[in-house]
């Protein structure tokens, strides 16, 4: 069904709903109609019979009325002579063609005149009929009829009734052969009003033909008690009538009825009725019974058919007054698919048909046009495109543009260099099929560097010293700045990523931290010894100093300590760089620390004369920390702040917990830090110019190393500072949060040296 | 300090290859010796594993950078010797890096003194109380914790 054409179910739906009801009541009439034939047929039947029943009573009687005037031949006041009596029998078959033999009999039995229509019969012939079933018929109901017989090729039955006297005193019997034919005829006149075709018949109580126009049947005492309604009304005598439909002898199917016809003749001088037991038979051929019927029926049927075919015609074209425009539109939709836009559906009816058509033609209007202003645009893109390409062809950085789904969409020379694919290699194809990259010695996944869902704007990730492996795993050393841009979604662009190609500067780098670390662990022996060689002569076990030697020997203890420090600042910057400063933060209160870091530089604040004062909130809670690197931060603040304020200064160390941190504050009335410095202060190797102009030591890596640890910490080191009356640091540690170890940088090129 | 130490018949095994050091560490040992201290110096790996068998002396201070075997590779050969291999050990070196004290401190050292941080006074007075009371279990320790003593003195891993 669901394949089918409009049409098809159109026309299948009309059939269904209404021819389907139609041939049904129309069944259901036609059966109907039959019966009301049948029941006519029947009826017709049953008058023929009743007429039948009724003309041969009638003719019974009339015979019988014939033979009464043979009463005469018997008045005891003057009998008769036989010539008389011959006479007048003669005078009855004259005067009537039914009868072909008339006999008159005495009391006794002796027939005393018999006249045959044909034959002469002599006194000779008469003989004695006492013991004949007719004559005790006669004298005992007074009447006889009976059955059929055939002489020389003629059908006869015998009729005889009972002769009284005027005293009413049985006399005799007067008996006569009737031509069976005569019964034929009544039947015969009367088959006609039984319709054409029709045939009426008698049968006696056996079942044999007695009266049938074909005369035959009668003579060959034709036997019919096989046809179903001859043996059913046999059996049942005294039913009204029966009827059966079946084939008869002669193979026509007819409706053929039965009806009793039971003759009561009463006679005068009779002890009862005689009861003749014929039965009388109708057959209508169901041809001509039905004839209506089939007429009708084949009237129905063209009928039916004929408004199948108007119906079927008429839904054709219904339904192709819909689906026409819709195969139309269905062509014009193919041509469209096709990309022949110039199409349209060439439908103009006012209907709604013709409604869509135009809503259709409209559409592919407008879309022609988008089509068109697209390839326009398509075309400025294009060139724009080339224009962008050049120019990136001329950056050194290598630059690779993806769209939302990381497919390569612009690669520029440097890539091509970087990576070894060729731009035709790789456009269209997924980005992470050519970038491989490593922080530390774990991969770093597509989704993490080349960021497409972020709400962020600019680059998003950035990253430093990234290893790269290219084609071949040739190794690279990359600074990577990857950025979604926000406006590229509509038109299809992902983010873009731009590498710079470190791999010569690492190296060199690298080579140079090597050589620091290298050189800072070698001067450790000599200063061991410059420092253990001071140390002996100071203690006076080689021999007393004098007061200028002492003061020599401290001053070179000093500069010895100043190059220890230099060379562990050094190293730790070499370590922070490497990626191998990493701290150890274990849960534990902040006092102790703070506390030796005071009591250490207590001693050199009071040299200058300065205030080293704490402040401390009580019942701070205890931090993950790594005291011993965090002391290192602390000491150099202090420090910092104990040199850099002049004598008769104080400095203010105070920790107090804001929020969800703990702030630790160290507060000088120092010289300051002038504003242009202040974003320089952290970096490596920076002295403000203050402290360069008022103290002249220092290597200016303490606060690079301090602002490393506190960053591994979570935590953020900062300053204020008004020139030349103090600087305040602020060191902020977070609660309880567990220190990143993994947050150092470059950790994949970490290598000790 | 322990002026009641009787380091008589004690012996100090001391691997380091700069002369100047072991020099002075000799010479500041002097008192020591004086009172029955046994010191003995090698310059390398190799001769440092070799007297430390033939002496077996009861602490060894070793340096790490050395020329051919290193401090560890001694560490580690020592360990393996039965007859020297619970001889309490100190470093005493110029790597300062965290790594390399974790290490020394897996191969069951009871002392890292940097070079450079540490006077000499320091790390004799270190000897002696190494000396006089340590019984080191190397490998039966449980992971120890870098101190400072409260004198300003040295890292002691306990």
């Amino acid at each position: 069904m669901r394949n089918l054409t409009l049409r098809a179910k159109f026309i299948i739906v009309l059939i269904g709903v209404s021819f389907v009801p139609l041939i049904f009541v129309s069944t259901v009439t036609m059966v109907r109609f039959q019966r009301v034939l049948e029941a006519d047929a029947l009826k017709l039947g049953h008058e023929v019979a009743a007429t039948a029943t009724a003309d041969i009573k009638s003719f019974m009687i009339s015979q019988l009325r014939i033979l009464d005037n043979l009463t005469v031949l018997y008045h005891p006041a003057s009998p008769v002579t036989r010539d008389v009596a011959e006479r007048v029998v003669e005078n009855i078959l004259f005067k009537n063609e039914s009868f072909n033999d008339i006999s008159v009999v005495d009391q006794d039995g002796e027939e005393l005149v018999r006249k045959n229509r044909l034959l002469a019969v002599a006194p000779g012939d008469l003989r004695n009929v006492y013991d004949s079933e007719a004559f005790r018929s006669v004298l005992t109901e007074g009447l006889y009829i009976g059955q059929l017989y055939i002489v020389n090729g003629r059908p006869f039955f015998d009729i005889g009734r009972q002769i009284v006297d005027t005293q009413g005193i049985f006399a005799g019997a007067v008996f006569a052969q009737i031509d069976a034919r005569t019964v034929t005829a009544v039947v015969e006149k009367i088959s006609h009003t039984a319709g054409p075709g029709s045939r009426v018949y008698i049968v006696n109580d056996k079942g044999i033909v007695i009266a049938y126009s074909d005369i035959s049947y009668i003579l060959e005492e034709r036997d019919l008690s096989h046809l179903p309604v001859v043996e059913d009304i046999m059996h049942t005598p005294h039913s009204e009538s029966i009827s059966a439909s079946y084939e008869n002898e002669l193979g026509v199917r007819v409706l053929g009825s039965a009806h009793p016809m039971t003759i009561e003749l009463l006679e005068p001088n009779s002890k009862g009725p005689v009861l003749i037991n014929w039965f009388v038979i109708v057959e209508q051929p169901e041809r001509m019974v039905y004839a209506d019927a089939s007429a009708a029926a084949w009237f129905l049927v063209v009928v039916l058919i004929s408004a199948i075919v108007l119906s079927a015609g008429a839904a054709l074209y219904f339904a192709g007054l819909i689906s026409r425009p819709i195969e139309l539109l269905h062509t014009a939709a193919l041509e469209f698919g096709k990309g022949n836009l110039g199409y349209r559906a060439n439908i103009t009816t006012s209907d709604e048909i013709g409604d869509l058509a135009r809503s259709f033609n409209a559409t592919a209007e407008a879309l022609a046009q988008t089509v068109a202003s697209l390839e326009n645009e398509e075309q400025v893109t294009s060139a724009e495109r080339n224009k962008l390409r050049l120019v990136l062809a001329g950056v050194t950085n290598a630059v690779i543009a993806v769209d939302t789904n990381r497919n390569v969409i612009l690669f520029n020379k440097a890539a091509e260099a970087l990576t070894g694919y060729s731009m035709q290699e790789v456009l269209g194809k997924p980005v992470q099929g050519i970038i491989k990259l490593f922080s530390s010695d774990s991969q770093i996944t597509v989704e993490q560097y080349c960021p497409i869902k972020s709400d962020l704007e600019g680059p998003v990730f950035r990253k430093n010293n990234l290893k790269f492996l290219g084609r071949n795993n040739k190794e690279y050393v990359v600074n990577l700045v990857s950025g979604r841009i926000h406006e590229g979604e509509n038109i299809n662009l992902g983010c873009i990523l731009t590498f710079q190609d470190v791999t010569r500067e690492f190296a060199m780098e690298k080579t140079k931290r090597e050589f620091v670390s290298i050189a800072a662990h070698q001067l450790r022996t000599p200063l061991t010894g410059l420092s253990w060689i001071s140390e002996v002569l100071l203690s006076g076990t080689k021999g007393a100093l004098s007061v200028g030697q002492r003061e020599l020997v401290e001053k070179s203890v000093d500069a010895v300590r100043r190059m220890v420090e230099l060379v562990n600042d050094l190293l730790d910057v070499s370590r922070i760089e490497e990626g191998r400063f990493g701290v150890r933060p274990s849960q534990q209160p902040i006092y102790p620390m703070l506390t030796r870091v005071l009591d250490a530089l207590q001693k050199e604040a009071q040299i200058k004369n300065i205030a080293l004062t704490a402040k401390f909130q009580e019942g701070l809670p205890e931090l993950s920390i790594d005291a011993n690197k965090l002391e290192f931060v602390f000491s150099n603040v202090v420090d910092n702040a104990i040199k850099y304020t002049p004598t008769g200064g104080s400095v203010v160390v105070s920790a107090e917990r804001k929020g969800n941190e703990v702030v630790v504050s160290v507060t000088d009335t120092g010289i300051g830090i002038s504003e242009p410095d202040a974003d320089r202060v952290f970096t490596k190797f920076f002295r403000s110019r203050e402290a360069i102009s008022y103290f002249t030591d220092g290597s200016g890596l303490g606060l690079y190393v301090a602002k490393n640890i506190v960053d591994q910490h979570g935590g953020k080191i900062r300053f204020e500072s008004s020139k030349g009356k103090g600087t305040t640091f602020s060191v902020s540690l977070p609660l309880s949060r567990s220190v990143l170890p993994d947050s150092a940088p470059d950790k994949a090129y970490a290598q000790a040296p | 300090m322990t002026e009641a130490a009787d380091p008589k018949g004690k012996k100090v095994l001391i691997i380091e290859d700069d002369p100047l050091l072991n020099t002075l560490l000799m010479d500041k040992l002097s008192q020591l010796r004086e009172k029955g201290l046994e010191v003995y110096l090698a310059t390398n790996g190799e001769e440092g594993l070799a007297k430390a068998r033939e002496l077996k002396p009861n602490l060894i201070m070793l340096d790490l950078v050395l020329p051919g075997m290193t401090g560890f590779d001694f560490l580690e050969l020592m360990r393996k010797d039965e007859g020297i291999a619970k001889t309490p050990t100190v470093i005493l070196s110029n790597l300062s890096d965290d790594s390399d004290k974790e290490h020394a401190k897996r191969l069951g050292v009871v002392a890292y003194f940097v070079k450079a941080d540490f006077s000499l006074s320091e790390i004799t007075k270190a000897i002696e109380e190494v000396l006089e009371h340590r019984e080191v279990t190397p490998h039966t320790t449980p992971v120890p914790e870098v101190k400072k003593t409260q004198e300003g003195g040295y890292v002691i891993y306990l």
